[in-house]
């Protein structure tokens, strides 16, 4: 079991590695967007070709999250982005939501709009129906899925805060 | 260890902990984490809040071996 003794750790060493961690989960998100765009491009939109793309970034994102309440690092980060922007966090999730929710609307009326259509009227219709419909679906769930998200992990995180600091003054 | 020299040298500039970490630009997760020992900061944070409460390195960060 000597072979697996813990080594001795430097601090240098470990900070680069950690450097060198966080840019490998960049890549990987990096290379499942390109992978989830190309198969959309070319097998059409459809959530069967994207499974494996969708499980690995929704996973890493739900660890990164869980364990940043867990910390107490989301409240950190919540705190450091107020003290250095004029607008709060939640306000710039909010926007973040919507942005998001307006994306996919264009997404799926130009699909529907290239896809489906036969006439220019027909697309134009089709296009403006979708990007209406998916609005009208898409942003209040985001919206919602957003404060609520923001709620429940900023309520966690600082109860994670009060107990690492809990002999503190 | 705690770290009781950081903790009277905040109070003595009238500062909450919040406020100094403000001024430092970290949180005030970190500093009570310093304060209690449970963080290492590094030598620049070290360096900041030493500047901003008008303390050296030794005064605040160097342990007094003899005492517990």
């Amino acid at each position: 079991m000597q072979l697996f003794k813990k080594k001795h750790l430097d601090e240098r060493v470990e900070a680069e590695k950690n450097k060198i961690y966080r840019e490998t989960y960049i890549l990987i998100a990096t290379i499942c967007t390109i992978s989830i765009l190309y198969k959309f491009i070319t097998k059409g939109i459809s959530i069967d070709t994207i499974y494996t793309e969708l499980i690995i970034t929704i996973a890493a994102s739900f660890y990164i999250a869980f364990r940043s309440t867990q910390k107490g690092i989301f409240s950190s980060e919540v705190e450091l982005e107020e003290q250095h922007s004029k607008s709060s966090y939640i306000k710039k999730n909010l926007v973040l939501g919507i942005v998001t929710g307006v994306i996919l609307g264009l997404v799926f009326g130009l699909n529907s709009a290239i896809n489906y259509a036969d006439t220019t009227g027909q697309s134009i219709y089709y296009f403006f129906l979708t990007f209406v419909t998916t609005l009208l679906f898409y942003v209040p769930v985001l919206v919602v899925i957003l404060l609520v998200g923001y709620t429940a992990a900023k309520r966690s995180s600082d109860k994670a805060i009060e107990r690492q600091l809990e002999d503190d003054e | 260890m705690k770290n009781i020299k950081l903790k009277l040298a905040r109070v003595e500039h009238d500062l909450s902990q919040a406020e100094l970490a403000k001024k430092v630009g970290v949180t005030r997760q970190t500093i009570g984490l310093i304060e209690q020992g449970k963080y290492n900061p590094t030598l620049q944070l070290c360096i900041a809040i030493c500047k901003t409460l008008d303390r050296t390195l030794d005064e605040l960060f160097w342990e007094d071996e003899t005492k517990a």
